[in-house]
């Protein structure tokens, strides 16, 4: 009997280490998260990016604990996977202190959530985030008021500015010492959330005192600038040109040619040829290097010279997008388009990820509520989103043509359209309903954008250096055996019956596996100048419709089904090629000349 | 459609009546008045729809969707088609009691509540029924 007690015990002592941040979506939980530990969580403005439990240690009086970041909530009555799975932690019974992170701004609408909080057992600690922008707001929250009406410890913070995170600490380890409440046994009901949320309002009358209202700010007006459909629509304009002038033409013209025709060309490529034919005699093993397709002259070159610069630049726009808050303001632009193709504006945020990685971009469509959303937001991304890396290397190929980027940027554009348009009316299922928060427009921290960017940029090439190696042996060996002679033989017929020369059978070979390293292939084909105008919008086209990548296609078979992700692939391929043909045939008949 | 002649308002169900009593039977282009039997030609139905939609967004009809921009109110009930939409209202913080204003009601429904906005699309604003008449309105009668 003891010693099952002392085992007890001893599972209790070890078990209750984890300290969990809970709060709404967007109110700093991230930063704070990393202020409290160092470590790094990707922090950022729009609902639903800590789709991942972060976890750090958390040093609090010489014992260690476990901090959790979760996934933003707004009550115990959950609605989205996200918020369940937040819930989930939360009713862990490792669970030491929860901490409810508010935006001080918005103390009347949170204070709900702690008051739902405090029935789950564990101590809870409040900490007021973001205290420097309540203040500038004109707000007065009477710290000490607050904490007699909620009899628990309260703590201002400001993540961004560094303040208030040594008394946090201090919080939770007086929590850590205080017994939590008895644990509520049902579950809460609707009634329960509305209740709670009548309590808060009383209390947050009784704490919060108001300056006299503030003139609006140049914050405010530029809010309201970017939310009008009319102006809205300029700034888009504006970001978007700016997007294409860092990305398009920064990265993917000038810095793709100075690493391709300097670094690799001058330096790069003529050394490593030296070295590898003075310690290596054998030819066969000389072209797995430094051969047509060699791990080096082709492989790693794709990868640095040509998509490395391309992706680091659209993460690095998209962080600032992203960290500026202005992603909800495109989302409310954008909805009333969006629902003719069965999608709500929320849609736009895996949407434009998706112009930087589809794989990526994929995952992020969890954050959308019906299945129906889900699956149509998939096949959009796996047809007609190009990524950065893809994108860069088309505009790059068709640079010295402006029709042509028109006449590709038209037809990818319809596609998503139609096909999102047919896709929406067979669809069956619930109709998406729109809301999004539009957090105020904030100045991105560099810091912030640089960590995350150097985060993607990490994560994107961990994904495709390994396979643009591997691909580059698979053809070496492909050729030996003659696999690879069999296969592109094959693809020449079909690539030649939509009018591209059969040199290009290669690139679409690649293609099908990853679509931006069959356009790079076509990069090549250009500097040797085999493909006419025409044939460059041909190929592009049907490369663009391609399955992104193998990666994409298996997060689609795990995030939607094995059945859903083949049946994708299966319409896909064909697909890409019919529209290639039609291409094909409208402009020779049109007698378009590129 | 309304009548040029007499300003009375009929719906097409209601201007083929006239048309059993007539010789041409209802094959002409032509419409009676069924108040006062003026003859006029059909509305095209672009027009009609046009008429219904302003009439849409001028009528109140108690909810948020149907108030002017800039108008201040309170919230008194939320009904939506479903529990996961009043689930969802709840958790923005959209309940009865609660204080808002609507900034603006295109592209989207954008409402201000304390310091945060809030964006809806139209079928969520019409699932909450605010005080029948804006605050901002009532105040001025009390000034007056």
């Amino acid at each position: 009997m003891t010693s099952c007690h002392d085992a007890m015990a001893t599972v209790e002592e070890t078990a209750t280490n984890t300290i969990v941040l809970v709060g709404a979506p967007n109110v700093g939980k991230s930063l704070l998260f990393h202020r409290l530990t160092g470590a790094y969580a990707t922090v950022s403005n729009y609902p639903g990016t800590t789709v991942e439990i972060t976890r750090g240690p958390l040093k609090i009086q010489q014992s260690s604990y476990e901090l959790l970041d979760t996934p933003g909530l707004r009550s115990l009555l959950p609605i989205t996977e996200e918020e369940q799975i937040t819930k989930g932690i939360l009713s862990r019974n490792d669970v030491a202190v929860i901490v409810h992170v508010v935006d001080a701004k918005d103390l009347e609408r949170s204070l709900a959530l702690t008051l739902q909080l405090m029935e789950l057992g564990p101590p809870v600690v409040l900490a007021l985030n973001m205290i420097d922008e309540a203040q500038k707001a004109g707000l007065k929250i009477d710290r000490r008021v607050l904490e007699e009406k909620l009899k628990i410890p309260v703590v201002l913070t400001s993540a961004l500015e560094n303040y208030g995170i040594a008394e946090l600490k201090g919080a939770i380890a007086q929590a850590l010492h205080s017994a939590g409440k008895p644990q509520r046994t049902r579950d809460f009901s609707l009634d329960d959330i509305v209740e709670a949320h009548r309590r808060a309002r009383t209390i947050a009358s009784a704490v919060l005192r108001h300056a006299q209202p503030t003139p609006r700010s140049w914050n405010e007006r530029l809010s309201q600038l970017t939310l009008n459909p009319f102006t809205g629509g300029i700034v888009l304009a504006l970001v978007l040109w700016g997007l294409y002038e860092f990305v398009g033409v920064f990265g993917a013209q000038i810095a793709v040619s100075f690493l391709e025709n300097v670094v690799f060309r001058e330096y790069i490529n003529p050394w490593v040829t030296q070295l590898v034919q003075t310690l290596l005699p054998w030819a066969f093993l000389q072209d797995l290097l430094i051969g047509e397709y060699g791990v080096i002259t082709l492989g790693l070159r794709y990868a640095i010279a040509i998509i490395l610069p391309i992706v680091t630049t659209f993460f690095l726009a998209f962080a600032l997008i992203e960290d500026s808050g202005y992603l909800p303001r495109l989302a409310m632009l954008i909805d009333r388009l969006f629902k003719v193709i069965g999608l709500s504006g929320r849609a736009v945020i895996p949407i434009v990820l998706g112009f930087g990685c589809d794989t990526m971009a994929t995952v992020v469509t969890r954050t959308l509520e019906t299945r129906r959303e889900k699956l149509i937001a998939t096949f959009l991304l796996a047809l007609a989103i190009p990524c950065s890396a893809q994108f860069g290397v088309i505009l790059g190929l068709l640079a010295g043509y402006s029709v042509a980027v028109g006449i590709w940027a038209g037809v990818i554009a319809l596609n998503f359209v139609v096909i999102g348009y047919l896709t929406a009316k067979l669809l069956p299922g619930e109709r998406s309903l729109f809301y999004i928060e539009i957090p105020p427009l904030r100045w991105p921290s560099l810091s912030n954008v640089l960590v995350k960017t150097y985060t993607r940029v990490h994560w994107y090439l961990k994904e495709i250096l390994p396979f643009f190696l591997i691909a580059s042996v698979v053809i070496w060996l492909g050729q030996i055996v003659g696999i690879f002679e069999i296969l592109v033989n094959a693809l020449a017929v079909i690539v030649q019956a939509i009018g591209l020369p059969k040199e290009t059978a290669v690139a679409f070979l690649f293609g099908f596996f990853r679509r931006d390293y069959g356009a790079a292939g076509l990069y090549d084909l250009h500097n040797a100048g085999t493909l006419s105008g025409v044939s460059l919008v041909v190929a592009a086209v049907t490369l663009t419709l391609f399955v992104p990548c193998i990666a994409q296609f298996m997060i689609t078979a795990k995030e939607r089904g094995w059945k859903t992700a083949i049946a994708m692939a299966a319409f896909i391929f064909p697909y890409a090629f019919f529209v290639g043909w039609l291409v094909n045939l409208a402009l020779t008949t049109l007698g378009v000349r590129l | 459609m309304k009548c040029a002649l007499c300003g009375f308002e009929f719906s097409e169900s209601d201007a083929k009546r006239p048309c059993a009593s007539c010789p041409l039977g209802a094959k002409c282009d032509l419409v009676c008045c069924p108040n006062c039997g003026y003859q006029a030609p059909w509305e095209p139905q672009w027009l009609s729809r046009l008429r219904w939609w302003r009439r849409r967004n001028g009528v109140y009809d108690g909810t948020l969707a149907a108030l002017k921009p800039g108008a201040e109110t309170e919230i008194i009930a939320v009904r939506p088609h479903n529990e996961r939409v009043l689930h969802k209202l709840t958790a923005l913080g959209l309940l009865p009691g609660v204080r808002v204003r609507l900034l603006r009601r295109f592209p989207c429904y954008l409402i201000e509540l304390g310091h945060a906005q809030i964006a809806l699309d139209r079928e969520l604003a019409s699932a909450i029924v605010v005080r029948s008449e804006p605050l901002s309105l009532q105040r001025e009668r009390g000034k007056g």
